[in-house]
């Protein structure tokens, strides 16, 4: 089967702050526009903000989890690695804001050894706005790789 | 490799044990068992679990935004070369690679003690 092209069904998710936080300090950030609502609303925002990587727990517990992305692309869930990753960024999450995420198969590289499977990612907020574009690039090991 | 006249900051990342790596899984909502099972892992070719390329990047994140202005991060890329064991210690290296009158382009190693590469990637922020 070719993947490319292969489009992941549009998920809503609602970020709660407790995730965020709990993201934050999984990370070891401290005292930040990431946990504290007190420092957020002093800088001016509605709540506390998403960490830059946070998109992947959008992408995670918004519908995309390991187990769904592994069945629907075709991958065996023991031998898969993620092999890089880019955000780009035209604005920002804070906790409250209902997301909705799409994603596609933009490449496929087989190799002898390995595949690679490029995965993009469109988070947009409730007005619609694109905010964060996520690309993904999972290795699938083959047997008898190591 | 690395422009040394161009370094721009050097930070240790803190190890990573296994109880962090099982909480950035929770929190992240990311199951692959890899990063908690060690047969899987060893089946995998690992000496051991191995933590996150995500939990990497994301300590990596959280160093950058203490050197750049608030929520000016345009991109941020990461590629996962080596995987990191729990225990290691890990430093963070980033060269500045160009910038105009609107933002600055960065690039970052990871490597543990041994030199060994983990991480390399770049971020672009925009300038204040």
């Amino acid at each position: 089967m070719d993947l490319v092209g292969f489009k992941l069904d549009e998920k809503t998710y609602q970020i709660e702050s407790s995730k965020i936080k709990e993201f934050a300090d999984a990370l070891g950030f401290e005292n930040s526009i990431y946990q504290d609502i007190h420092f957020a609303k002093e800088k001016g925002y509605r709540n506390i903000v998403a960490p830059p990587t946070f998109p992947m727990a959008i992408t995670l517990w918004g519908g995309y989890g390991f187990d769904y992305i592994c069945e629907k692309l075709r991958l065996n869930p023991k031998r898969v690695l993620h092999a890089k990753q880019s955000f780009d960024y035209y604005g920002h999450f804070v906790a409250g804001d209902v997301v909705t995420l799409s994603g596609e198969v933009k490449n496929v590289v087989k190799k002898e050894k390995i595949d690679f499977l490029d995965v993009e990612i469109k988070f947009f907020n409730e007005k619609k706005e694109h905010v964060v574009t996520s690309n993904i690039t999972i290795a699938q090991l083959k047997k008898g790789g190591s | 490799m690395g422009q040394k006249e161009n370094i721009w900051f050097v930070e240790e990342i803190p190890p990573v044990d296994i109880i962090q790596i099982v909480k950035y899984a929770g929190a992240a909502g990311g199951f692959n068992p890899i990063h908690f099972d060690e047969k899987v892992a060893k089946d995998a070719g690992f000496p051991s679990v191995i933590a996150q390329g995500m939990l990497i990047m994301g300590m990596v994140s959280k160093i950058i935004v203490q050197y750049i202005p608030e929520l000016s991060l345009q991109h941020f890329d990461s590629k996962f070369v080596h995987p990191v064991l729990a225990g290691e210690k890990l430093t963070v290296e980033s060269f500045i690679v160009e910038e105009d009158s609107m933002r600055r382009t960065c690039r970052f190693v990871v490597e543990n003690e041994n030199g060994e590469r983990k991480l390399e990637g770049s971020f672009i922020y925009k300038l204040e």
